[in-house]
């Protein structure tokens, strides 16, 4: 999505392209459906279970799109199209394999080749939430997470929604059938927010 | 730096149009584009929390600060510049130990209330063991004005330190509304 640029008009301005290029903002904010776009946001979830290697930080899929209106999701986490910074939450409901272990989960933000603020690979992890559940085994836990990009993302980056744990463990949304069951599935989802270069 | 919210143009009908209404116009989507952000997080990890006992969390790495939030003077506050409604998060990461976390507002000499009223927000909690990263953020239930400080804290069930381990804290403000 192309960012539209705020027009300056003069006395007797009688450029039609000034007035659709504030049109274009209007659109761009107003998060409706417009000619030129409507500001990029996303909202992807998943409804099957994903496994979790123990003592391995892991890119939660998304494979499922309610909604995106930029074209980020690449089906595990997004790719921004649009430059900017943006604010993106994630809600990781897991499964206990043990009796109690570490849970951890955060965002990844990975630079893609346009990006000039960071070579094309560079890793910066952001977000964070993180406990020690004491649940039984087989009970549900869930953790959410939530934060603003610490910079700007380019065309190209790409951002993840990341668990960990020191056991192996399964990211699910099905497990505890008398509490849950499709109340909270995982969930990844974010905004932009604000210009930046 | 305080932002000027620009003031939406009334066009009635058979109004003739002026550049300053459109530029008034324009400024709005300016101002959308250029929204005060700020989000600083902690770069040392090392601060020590007392048990028991509120303890501010000092940040001294900014990320964005599009409004002069920040202060390294005041490195626990992000003090609003522009008056509006804020969104909030935050994530304390110390070591082993159980906290508890929460946001403290403290109205500035701006604020028509009088300075230096708090408003305690937002609360969340970990279990320790090797980690212990509590979490939380939403929209703070008052209006900011100019010169009102926010700060999050923990509450750690014993002594406790920041850690850098595995994700860190951090905090930010986002501008949403007037």
């Amino acid at each position: 999505m192309i960012i539209p640029t705020v027009p300056t008009f003069t006395t007797g301005d009688t450029s039609i392209t000034n007035l659709q290029s504030l049109a274009a903002c209007a659109g761009f904010f107003s998060c409706i459906s417009s000619p030129t776009g409507s500001l990029p946001f996303f909202h992807c979830y998943r409804t099957t279970t994903q496994s979790i290697s123990a003592s391995t930080w892991t890119s939660v899929g998304f494979p499922i799109v309610v909604a995106d209106t930029d074209g980020m999701s690449n089906g595990t986490g997004v790719t921004v199209v649009t430059q900017g910074y943006y604010a993106i939450d994630a809600c990781l409901p897991f499964t206990t394999l043990s009796s109690g272990f570490i849970a951890l989960c955060r965002f990844l933000f990975t630079a893609g080749t346009h990006n000039p603020h960071f070579t094309s690979g560079t890793q910066v992890i952001f977000g964070g939430r993180g406990s020690f559940t004491i649940a039984a085994v087989g009970y549900d836990e869930v953790s959410s997470v939530t934060d603003i990009t610490p910079m700007v993302c380019y065309p190209g980056d790409t951002l993840n929604a990341q668990v960990f744990s020191t056991v192996a463990f399964v990211v699910d949304n099905v497990a505890n059938a008398t509490l849950i069951v499709g109340r909270y599935p995982p969930n990844f989802t974010g905004r932009w927010i604000r210009s930046g270069t | 730096m305080t932002l000027t919210i620009p003031t939406v143009p009334s066009l009635p009908a058979g109004y003739i149009v002026q550049a300053a209404d459109l530029n008034a116009l324009a400024a709005c989507a300016t101002f959308l584009m250029n929204k005060p952000i700020a989000r600083v997080h902690d770069g040392a990890g090392g601060q020590s929390l007392i048990g028991s006992t509120y303890t501010p969390i000092t940040f001294n790495t900014v990320d964005v600060d599009t409004d002069t939030m920040y202060s390294a003077g005041s490195p626990t506050l992000l003090t609003v510049q522009t008056p509006g409604f804020y969104t909030l998060r935050y994530a304390v990461s110390i070591n082993s130990i159980t906290h508890g976390t929460y946001c403290t507002v403290t109205t500035g000499a701006g604020n028509p209330l009088g300075s230096g009223i708090t408003l305690t927000c937002w609360g969340g909690y970990s279990i320790g063991n090797t980690a212990s990263c509590a979490m939380c953020g939403g929209l703070l239930p008052a209006f900011m004005y100019a010169g009102d400080t926010v700060k999050v804290g923990s509450v750690p069930n014993t002594g406790a330190v920041t850690t850098l381990s595995n994700v860190v804290s951090f905090m930010s403000l986002e501008y949403v509304s007037t």
